[in-house]
């Protein structure tokens, strides 16, 4: 038993101190997304996939806007753009006090 | 130096308003050793009339909706709604209708958010209590 405890006091520590150091991110992971306009060419794909129907075309405009509130991020949309106009970040930290902010644009 | 950035210790309580107990699962990830929230000064508690922050996750079903209310009377004053998961924030895959939705003052997007993004979230509402 004192082996292990003397074993453990210099292993390092797995406490991920998130606020003052850098968090680990998984590699595939699926964050806040990245969105190209110019590569966009308003086909509406990702409007049809989507389960939650977070993806608003702006008909003025023929583009397309993501609403974070509702967003699950399944990937649907990235898998499914011809041109790969939207992609996955991995950021993570979206939290806000204003709700009109989350959205991309 | 970083025992001064503490200034209040906030408790912390989870209401679940009918969700499918993904959003419970990482905040009880919180309290892990890898994650350990307490560093910051929040605590779990079980009682509602003791705590600061609220985290409120889950797509308020119709009889969810009436006892998530009842208990976000019982806070007392001076308190922080976190909205945490797409279910609470905008109804997520339920499609809940936007009367059944509950104001917050911080907003946690993510299906269901990472650990990381619930402890920012609660920073943030930490100083939001302080300027109260």
């Amino acid at each position: 038993m004192i082996r292990k405890a003397l074993r453990n006091i210099f292993k390092k520590r797995k406490t991920c101190k998130y606020p003052f150091a850098k968090p680990k991110v998984a590699k595939g992971f699926r964050g806040k997304q990245i969105y190209d306009r110019k590569k966009c060419t308003g086909c509406k794909r990702c409007v049809i996939h989507c389960p939650t129907n977070t993806i608003k075309f702006l008909s003025k405009t023929k583009k397309v806007k993501i609403n974070l509130d509702k967003c699950i991020f399944c990937g649907v949309c990235e898998d499914v753009c011809p041109v790969r106009a939207i992609l996955f970040s991995k950021e993570f930290s979206m939290a806000s006090h204003d709700k009109k902010k989350l959205y991309v644009n | 130096m970083r025992i001064n950035l503490i200034k209040k210790s906030p408790w912390i309580y989870i209401i679940s308003s009918g969700s499918c107990n993904g959003c419970e699962i990482t905040c009880v990830n919180c309290i892990t050793p890898a994650y350990d929230i307490e560093r910051l000064g929040c605590l779990l508690k079980p009682s509602p009339r003791h705590a600061d922050i609220i985290l409120l996750t889950g797509c308020s079903t119709k009889k969810g909706y009436l006892r998530a209310k009842r208990v976000l009377e019982q806070v007392p004053e001076k308190k922080m709604v976190i909205a945490l998961g797409a279910c609470a924030l905008g109804g997520g895959i339920f499609m809940t209708p936007e009367k059944r939705r509950f104001d917050a003052d911080v907003y946690v997007p993510g299906c269901p958010p990472k650990e990381e993004a619930i402890i920012e979230g609660i920073r943030k509402a930490v100083k939001l209590l302080e300027k109260k």
